[in-house]
């Protein structure tokens, strides 16, 4: 094919609509591309003048445009307006060349459009996504030069944007940083994706006045005609930095130890307090499931409770009237209160735990618990419990002349009637009663050691028996197959007697007291069953109380006495409802006495 | 058959008086001291066979008394009555001196035939 005619081919078959003119500006070639473009036919725009496509305020543009070209000076992707058959406007880039003669002289133009409406609509999108951002984003090319910037990142770097544009991206950056940028970038340009930038480093941005601030940053690849670009979305986090340092400081200046837990029951965050509570550094226990804190008696409960809380999370205290233990690096047990919040994140919800160590406290409570009891026991004789050892002493006199006057008057009237007699007998009666009190007083109060020795418990029962007065209506049987006990016999024989005395006092109708004993391990237990009336389990737990009683008869000290004498002989004692009805005490005596 | 000589030693009027009236319907002889010191005074006059013996007096106690006693005439059988409970101690110490401890307050009935016993009177 000649040149002329191959020349003729590729402008025919080209896209872009070319168009020459002659130095008068009259059409003189008119391709495809050209009709595809303009809506007009070649038959109608050959020999028309150029003004057809031209808007009128483009036109004197158009003639500097033709003006430079006849100068020799070709226009290259020239952005302008044209007009289409129809009217509209097309925005087009245009190329225009001189077109020269044999001789070299210039007679015309070629003109070479192409219509960049779509392409220019496209770059408005994207300028108006990019300002809408609400990050900072700025835009680099393969050589790391900034093309584009938005509002946010003139703002948050303190630069207009022509400072930025062209210039390396590593101005943002502190100077210490910029080498190493430099090897990271290469590598993402070798391999671009949409990642975070940084891989858990802590990233900073250098402002143009030389402040730093830390950022986070997500870099995306953006392909274009022009080659690869990339886009950087940049966030201060300066104040969420803060807000985070604020936290760690309220959770180090805590307390408590603190730890925080996600929602799968892993340890996210500890504080100091925690590492000394639990005897584990931080990293030892971070990521770990919280249950390593937790004894593993009660690992299961927790699991469920612990997916309890996450349905209903409500600041309040854990685990309420349950006695908490954490569990320590070296295997001991802490006892400890839990106050429980849950901390919304990004990540889900966090639990907090508040944990706080309580041997103190539970000392200080045992001890104040054990001065108490010693108190009520008169095992530090109050001013009270003096008081009452000298009255159950210094009552003894009266009550003795007391009686003995009684008796007096008895034989000075010698038989008498009905009142009389009755009102003698109530005054006996209550004397008695007086008498007794003063016993069991004198009895409770007094401190005298054990004089512990191995016993038949047949013969300290025989000696029960002489001791009580059952009475009517009420039998005291004594169970086969004594066991031996170890214990003092006169304060073994006293607390037989006050337990087998409180059984028949439950049984106002009789009935019957059985007493028996047998070897448990290291111990005797001795068991006292009543058929009586039984006992609330409101009352069995104050019964050994002094003073406390719920009969009409009784000092309130027989059991107070049972409980003194059996703990100085380092056993227990408990009153319980039986099963079938009435209660048993029941004594534990430890063996203490060399086996003979 | 002679009477039997009782000396109630007690520093507690109304209980002494009254304890020394019991005894004497019952038909002993009976004298009466208020203090350790008297008691010593009236067994060195003359013979007691059964002393009723309170523990807690002003002067020599009750314990003193029996510690004191001479071992010639022969010395009366003690019933030490007493508000408080003696140390084992002291009970050893005093041994087969005394007869028989006594809490306070005694019955009458039960005093009267603890001095019949002592006095080798009663079964």
């Amino acid at each position: 094919m000649p040149p002329q005619q191959l020349l003729a081919a590729i402008v025919g078959s080209s896209d872009d609509a070319i168009v020459s003119k002659s130095l008068h500006r009259i059409i003189t070639s008119w391709n495809q591309g050209a009709e595809r473009l303009y809506g007009y036919s070649a038959d109608e725009a050959v020999g028309k003048p150029i003004t057809l496509i031209i808007p009128e305020s483009r036109r004197s543009e158009e003639h500097h445009i033709f003006e430079s070209v006849l100068r020799n000076e070709p226009i290259d992707h020239y952005e302008t307006d044209r007009v289409r058959k129809d009217g509209s406007v097309v925005r087009v880039s245009l190329s225009i060349a001189p077109i020269r003669g044999d001789t070299g002289e210039v007679v015309g133009a070629a003109a070479i459009a192409r219509d960049i409406s779509e392409r220019k609509r496209g770059e408005r999108m994207f300028r108006g996504l990019l300002e809408a951002a609400p990050d900072a984003m700025v835009i680099v090319d393969g050589d790391a030069r900034i093309t584009l910037v938005n509002r946010q990142a003139e703002q948050l770097f303190g630069y207009e944007r022509d400072e930025l544009i062209g210039e390396p991206v590593e101005l943002l950056l502190p100077r210490r940083l910029r080498d190493r940028h430099l090897g990271h970038r290469s590598a993402y340009f070798g391999n671009p994706q949409v990642r975070p930038m940084g891989f858990g480093r802590e990233l900073f941005g250098l402002r143009r006045d030389g402040i730093e601030f830390p950022v986070e940053i997500s870099l995306s690849p953006l392909r274009t005609d022009g080659g690869m670009l990339v886009s950087a979305s940049i966030r201060d986090i300066t104040e969420r930095r803060e807000a985070e340092a604020m936290f760690r400081g309220l959770l180090e200046a805590a307390p408590d130890a603190m730890v925080i837990v996600d929602g799968v029951g892993r340890i996210t965050l500890v504080n100091r307090q925690a590492e000394q509570l639990f005897g584990y550094p931080r990293e030892q226990m971070v990521d770990r499931p919280v249950e390593m804190l937790i004894p593993e008696r009660v690992h299961s409960r927790h699991l469920g409770h612990r997916a309890g809380y996450v349905l209903d999370p409500l600041v309040r205290p854990m685990g309420v009237n349950l006695e908490l233990y954490g569990l320590r690096s070296d295997g001991t047990e802490v006892p400890v209160e839990i106050s429980l919040s849950p901390l919304e994140t990004a990540r889900g919800v966090l639990v907090s735990a508040a944990i706080r160590d309580i041997t103190d406290r539970k000392r200080a409570e045992a001890e104040l618990e054990e001065a108490h009891r010693a108190v009520v026991r008169g095992e530090r004789l109050s001013a009270v419990g003096e008081m009452a050892t000298v009255i159950g002493h210094e009552l003894r006199n009266p009550l003795g002349a007391a009686t003995n006057a009684l008796y007096l008057a008895r034989y000075e009237l010698g038989q008498v009637d009905g009142a009389v007699d009755r009102h003698l007998t109530t005054a006996e009666r209550a004397l008695a009663k007086a008498a007794g009190l003063s016993e069991d007083l004198t009895v409770y109060m007094r401190e005298r050691d054990p004089q512990v020795q191995t016993l038949d418990f047949a013969e300290v029962m025989r000696e029960v028996r002489d001791m009580v007065r059952t009475p009517a209506g009420v039998t005291l049987e004594v169970a086969p197959a004594p066991a031996a006990v170890d214990a003092d016999p006169a304060l073994l024989v006293q607390v037989l007697v006050n337990l087998v005395t409180n059984a028949c006092q439950a049984m106002p109708d009789g009935g019957r007291v059985t007493v028996a004993s047998r070897a448990a391990g290291d111990a005797t237990v001795i068991e006292v069953c009543d058929e009586g009336t039984g006992l609330d389990a409101a009352i069995a737990t104050h019964v050994f109380e002094p003073f406390y009683t719920t009969k009409v008869q009784g000092t309130g000290l027989g059991l107070a006495i049972v409980q003194r004498v059996v703990e100085a002989h380092g056993g227990r004692v408990t009153l319980v409802p039986a099963p079938g009805g009435g209660a048993v005490a029941t004594v534990r005596l430890p063996r203490t006495a060399p086996a003979p | 058959m002679r009477d039997v000589r009782v000396l109630v030693a007690d520093d507690d009027r109304a209980l002494r008086t009254t304890t020394v009236a019991i005894l004497r319907i019952a038909g002993f002889e009976v004298s009466e001291a208020e203090h350790g010191d008297e008691v010593l005074e009236r067994l060195a006059e003359a013979p007691v066979d059964v002393l009723v013996l309170d523990v807690r007096m002003p002067g020599r106690d009750g314990i003193a008394v029996v510690e004191e006693m001479r071992p010639r005439p022969p010395p009366p059988a003690v019933l030490m009555v007493s508000a408080y409970a003696l140390d084992q101690e002291v009970r050893d110490r005093l041994g087969s001196r005394v007869r028989r401890y006594l809490r306070k307050p005694v019955r009458p009935e039960h005093l009267v035939s603890e001095v019949e016993e002592a006095a080798g009177l009663a079964s």
